[in-house]
């Protein structure tokens, strides 16, 4: 398990916003260890179960890096940062609860989801609604890999083309170059298609 | 344009973003940007899509430890070692429950019932017709009962003695009321010996008249079993 390292909220950003992956991973593990309990808490008096807390908990907290990473979100106090993950948190649920009602009202599925939206909107409710994000990675997907592990390795983590032909069992640090152009190119193509 | 031509002119574009172009490179990419309108879009293009990427790349670990965090939680709800920490909890719970229930027997005192002063104690006795050894053993028994309640415990040995020794049979009750009495008298009296063999002896009974209540038996067996220790 990774040392609990303690983090101002400031450094909380600059790490989200640095491309260091064992940082993140530090930084990770002190909003888990610092905001699971407050979360998983109020889901629980909800009436959510430990499934619930995890699912929700983690759409949170990529709320939160899309937010910080994006510019849109800079908190400057801990009790800041601890009411921006309830508060998300919150309309997660609300979202949920939404969500289960129209499974079983599906005649008042449009007028509820409207009503309910229009009263919570917030700028975190409209980072919720953000799905760039979520349309970037299902593209991923149908990219395929290796290309998804080679782009992701490569822009991503910052890895050299050596260290990724290296991973990937590809002896010839030139051949993986081109393929990662290709790889590129074909991303670009994906996307073009799916605006 | 050819595969080539297309992989050599997303190098520029990239090592142009990245600030690496070499010094000719820098001269046929200012030619391209003079010539070709698109660059400047796909210059744009490359970034957004490196910055996309970045993101995805930071969930995947992001979602990657949450993943690790949580597996670890469970393991540690079902590990043996959260469970033998319970088991220890338990039996250091349990062990501080039995000293203290141990120093509340040792230390407090044992409450034996009153006994009705009945002149009936004699068994095949009419009320009126008490011969002089029934009024003896009635006086013993009411003499060692103050005695007892007065703290004076080796006058109530003797008192509850002689009426044990007496030759007539008098009621269980009478009877177990003047021995339980006696065991207390003796431990009390320093007779740890005594207290214990008579002790001994009216725990083998099966059935008793009368009312001594179990936690002040507890209370008896832990006092003389100290006090023999002690000694």
């Amino acid at each position: 398990m990774n040392q609990r390292i303690n983090y101002t909220p400031s450094q909380v950003v600059s790490v989200l916003r640095s491309n260091v992956h064992t940082e993140i991973e530090s930084v990770t593990t002190f909003l888990y260890t610092s905001f699971k309990p407050v979360v998983a808490s109020y889901i629980f008096k909800q009436g959510g179960d430990y499934e619930d807390a995890k699912d929700i908990f983690q759409d949170v907290i990529l709320i939160f890096f899309r937010q910080v990473y994006t510019l849109k979100f800079e908190p400057k106090s801990f009790k800041e940062l601890e009411g921006y993950f309830i508060k998300i948190a919150h309309n997660k649920w609300l979202k949920k609860k939404q969500a289960d009602e129209r499974r079983e009202q599906r005649e008042n599925e449009y007028t509820n989801q409207h009503e309910t939206l229009k009263d919570t909107k917030t700028p975190q409710n409209q980072l919720e609604n953000d799905e760039n994000s979520n349309a970037f990675n299902e593209v991923l997907k149908k990219l395929g890999e290796p290309c998804r592990t080679i782009l992701l390795a490569y822009y991503g983590e910052e890895l050299s083309i050596k260290e990724i032909a290296a991973q990937l069992n590809i002896g010839n640090p030139d051949a993986m170059k081109v393929r990662k152009f290709r790889c590129l190119e074909k991303l670009k193509t994906l996307l073009s298609k799916n605006e | 344009m050819n595969n080539q031509e297309n992989f050599h002119r997303l190098e520029l574009i990239e090592k142009y973003c990245n600030n690496t172009l070499s010094p000719s490179e820098i001269l046929e990419f200012e030619e391209l940007y003079k010539n070709d309108s698109t660059l400047a879009e796909e210059v744009e293009e490359y970034k957004k899509i490196v910055d996309l990427l970045r993101m995805s790349s930071v969930e995947k670990t992001i979602l990657s430890t949450l993943e690790r965090l949580e597996n670890e939680d469970r393991a540690l709800e079902s590990s043996p070692i959260k469970s033998y920490k319970a088991a220890f909890f338990l039996l250091i719970t349990t062990l501080a429950a039995c000293v203290i229930f141990v120093l509340y027997a040792s230390l407090t005192a044992v409450e034996l019932p009153d006994f009705e002063n009945d002149l009936t104690i004699v068994r095949n006795t009419e009320q009126s017709v008490l011969t002089f050894d029934d009024k003896e053993v009635l006086d013993n028994l009411s003499r060692g009962q103050r005695c007892f309640k007065d703290g004076n415990f080796s006058k109530a040995v003797e008192h509850f003695e002689n009426v044990l020794d007496s030759q007539n049979t008098i009621r269980p009750y009478y009877q177990e009321a003047a021995e339980w009495h006696l065991i207390v008298s003796y431990l009390k009296n320093d007779q740890v010996k005594d207290a214990k063999r008579l002790y001994k002896q009216m725990d083998n009974c099966s059935e008793y008249v009368y009312p001594i209540s179990s936690l002040d038996k507890i209370k008896l067996w832990w006092q003389i079993f100290w006090a023999n220790l002690l000694k």
